[in-house]
């Protein structure tokens, strides 16, 4: 058995909704065999056990680096957070945010989940047991089939050339 | 190659929405400025951005109005570019005023209908583009680029 602890990354993004289903089941990460570092942004993460290093915001530096060092992500559903993932070639980890629970405005991570989960970018999570199941096996996470959501490259090519019509109109 | 000195300013609430404008406009040639909503996880003021408040559906949005109004009357820029959210209505406001164009990026969150501020920016922006296809059927205006 290693001694190298297993690194888990938490990120609920920037919602001022507290995302409580999320810091529910994180807490089941207590084993010390774990080093768990949660970016818990506006939600409240109340006491966390000994091996969580919690923090509210960090630059962007900090959040890239933290997902390249990471074993695993759990991720809020969130396009900025997945793609920043699966542009490290990571699988995310996903848990969508419920309005219903106040977790959200409205009900369109529910919906982008839905619609890509046939893609193969990320893994929805709803129980903590389906992320033991990986962490007891690690080296079994699947790659994601891509490292993007929607091509940005495309929209790009589209928008420069908008713009320098506009420009030179 | 001329690098055009006409200003644009890309506006975006932080998080995902400012990855995509980073991700498009980042070492481009354009001369372009970030305008970022100010909140408490932006840790570190950027040299390369302006800030104003952040709304959310609130009274803040009047002052984010004025900021905007005054942001875009100071240093005049000849396009507003938003990836969202709700800060892309108080410049797009103050710009179609100012007879300036507009260009909306809808966020790849939105699978089956528009964001609110994408509800809106709809009918203010110039140009306006959307990421799924399913989305393509309702909006006419809207481009959608695979």
């Amino acid at each position: 058995m290693t001694d190298i602890p297993i690194k888990i990354f938490v990120i609920y993004g920037n919602s001022i909704h507290d995302f409580g289903t999320l810091t529910k089941i994180i807490k089941s990460l207590s084993d010390q065999r774990y080093q768990v570092t949660v970016q818990h942004g506006f939600s409240n993460p109340g006491s966390v056990p000994a091996n969580f290093h919690v923090f509210d915001f960090c630059e962007k530096d900090k959040f890239i680096n933290l997902i390249s060092v990471s074993d695993l992500i759990i991720t809020h559903a969130g396009v900025g957070s997945i793609s920043a993932i699966l542009k490290q070639g990571k699988m995310p980890f996903v848990m969508v945010r419920d309005p219903k629970k106040n977790e959200h405005v409205n009900d369109h991570q529910r919906e982008f989940v839905d619609f890509y989960s046939a893609d193969g970018i990320f893994i929805e999570v709803k129980l903590i047991t389906e992320i033991i199941d990986y962490l007891n096996c690690i080296q079994s996470i699947p790659l994601p089939t891509r490292k993007y959501i929607t091509n940005l490259e495309s929209i790009r090519s589209d928008l420069f050339s908008y713009i320098d019509k506009i420009f030179h109109d | 190659m001329t690098v055009s000195k006409k200003l644009i300013f890309v506006v975006s609430a932080p998080g995902g929405h400012f990855s995509v404008a980073e991700e498009l406009f980042l070492g481009s040639n354009y001369n372009y400025r970030f305008i970022l909503t100010k909140s408490n996880e932006t840790v570190n003021s950027r040299p390369d951005c302006y800030y104003v408040i952040e709304s959310n559906r609130d009274f803040n949005f009047f002052i984010q109005l004025f900021q905007a109004y005054n942001l875009i009357k100071e240093h005049k820029p000849s396009l507003v570019v938003s990836t969202g959210a709700g800060v892309a209505i108080s410049f797009f406001l103050c710009a179609k005023f100012l007879k300036i164009p507009t260009i909306f990026i809808e966020s790849a969150s939105r699978v089956h209908s528009l964001s609110l501020s994408g509800k809106i920016s709809y009918y203010l922006a110039d140009r306006f583009y959307i990421r799924n296809k399913e989305l393509a059927n309702s909006f006419s205006k809207a481009v959608q680029v695979d």
